[in-house]
């Protein structure tokens, strides 16, 4: 299942092409390149979506188009020009979303798999405000370490707490949308209904960019709390655009 | 908007007679005036915020650029052979265009609210669906022709930042 982010990224990054702009970050090409892996297995329709998805990816290329017409000066020339930005972007995301298949689902069970999600993100929610703060942490664990080299010590268990535990942090301090759970709700309906229909070895991916799913990896940490629980909790394994690419292409051999 | 009415009227005895009749084009015409005005409108309007301002100045936009689409098909459906499917195309794409003409002429004296907005929004987006299905939506080359591309370029690219930002700040690839 491809996450709005994701389409996002690949739409606007077809754009810049149409507009020789080279996009500078490698997430348009990891998001781009996967898209482009399920383009080629188009007849293996391996690629999914949702209505949900679909209507938050066209609501969230509007508004961040919108995000900057907030800020502009000059309205007879900038509508035009956000006008035209905002209708080839959708013409791409249609381009996109048209290598994907658009699972329809059930609304009375995405509802009831939606309760389960609201509590595991509840639960991982109270456990983000039981850790002690990196700072107090740090603060405790340095008194295990000799005196000389409890300023390190002090550095070291900062960002390892910090980092270990990013994904907990993120969660408190941008909370999960109402969207995010919709999503995972109906992905697990689907991956349920297609156990039953194909058998129970079947692997469901999720690939985002949202750390209320995908982990978040920085300064060779590893934070994956979430989306362990995710895993443990649903079966669903979340990750960003090249590690679903690089998991897909080893199913695909 | 009686004048959808009588187009659409009209349409259909094209449809029945199989044969286009050359006075839509002024008919046509109309209805681009009255969007071209509305543009303007939302241009000049300061007293709606310019966020809203502008998607209502899109879907007018937008419904200007796909009656231009039809006119020129129209125009051209005698030595495209294009006739009677211009019309078949005609009478599927003008009833959302009358709904977003409708939307737009009711708020004019009204406060904009967001679910007026966000009904615009679907409306616009089911309009330029129809009109990708019947070859009436502009393509790439017909949007930008005749806008500043290094203006375009460096919008488009304010957006990229945005969205690299927002989405982007703390994962740390590779």
């Amino acid at each position: 299942m491809v996450d709005t982010n994701v389409l996002i990224a690949a739409s606007t990054y077809m754009f810049s092409r149409d507009l020789s702009i080279e996009l500078k970050h490698k997430f348009f090409d990891q998001a781009m390149s996967l898209i482009g892996l399920l383009k080629k297995h188009l007849a293996k329709r391996i690629g999914i979506t949702t209505p949900t998805i679909e209507d938050e990816a066209y609501y969230n290329l509007e508004e961040a188009v919108r995000e900057e017409v907030d800020k502009i000066t000059d309205r007879k020339v900038d509508f035009v020009l956000f006008s035209t930005i905002l209708n080839s972007c959708e013409n791409r995301l249609k381009e996109v979303l048209s290598y994907l298949l658009r699972e329809p689902v059930d609304q009375h069970q995405v509802n009831q798999n939606y309760l389960k999600v609201a509590n595991m993100y509840e639960a991982l929610t109270r456990k983000a405000r039981a850790l002690p703060t990196p700072k107090k942490y740090a603060t405790i664990r340095k008194k295990s370490v000799s005196p000389g080299l409890r300023t390190a010590a002090f550095d070291a268990f900062l960002i390892t707490h910090k980092n270990r535990n990013a994904q907990l942090f993120h969660l408190l301090s941008k909370p999960v949308e109402e969207s995010d759970k919709i999503i995972l709700a109906e992905a697990i309906y689907l991956f349920n209904l297609y156990k039953q229909t194909y058998g129970k070895g079947v692997t469901f991916l999720i690939s985002s960019m949202d750390h209320h799913f995908s982990p978040i990896r920085k300064s060779g940490f590893e934070s994956r709390p979430v989306t362990d629980a995710i895993l443990n909790n649903f079966g669903i394994m979340c990750d960003w655009p090249y590690q679903v690419e690089q998991t897909l292409k080893s199913y695909l051999k | 908007m009686e004048i959808f009415e009588e187009i659409l009227a009209k349409l259909e005895i094209m449809e029945e007679a199989c044969k286009v009749d050359a006075s839509i084009v002024e008919d046509l015409d109309g209805l681009i005036k009255f969007c071209e005005d509305k543009e303007q409108e939302w241009v000049s309007n300061e007293e709606i915020e310019a966020r809203d301002a502008f998607q209502l100045f899109h879907a007018t936009r937008n419904s200007r650029l796909i009656l231009n689409k039809m006119k020129k098909r129209f125009i051209t459906s005698g030595e495209m052979h294009d006739n009677p499917k211009v019309v078949s195309d005609a009478i599927r794409i003008l009833p959302a265009i009358r709904d977003i003409c409708e939307i737009l002429s009711s708020i004019s004296e009204k406060y904009v609210t967001p679910e007026i907005l966000s009904f615009l929004s679907k409306k616009l987006r089911n309009l330029r669906n129809l009109a990708s299905q019947v070859s009436m939506l502009p393509s790439l080359e017909e949007e930008i022709s005749g806008l500043d591309k290094r203006k375009l370029r460096s919008r488009f690219n304010r957006i990229i930042t945005n969205l690299q930002a927002k989405y982007i700040e703390m994962q740390g690839l590779g």
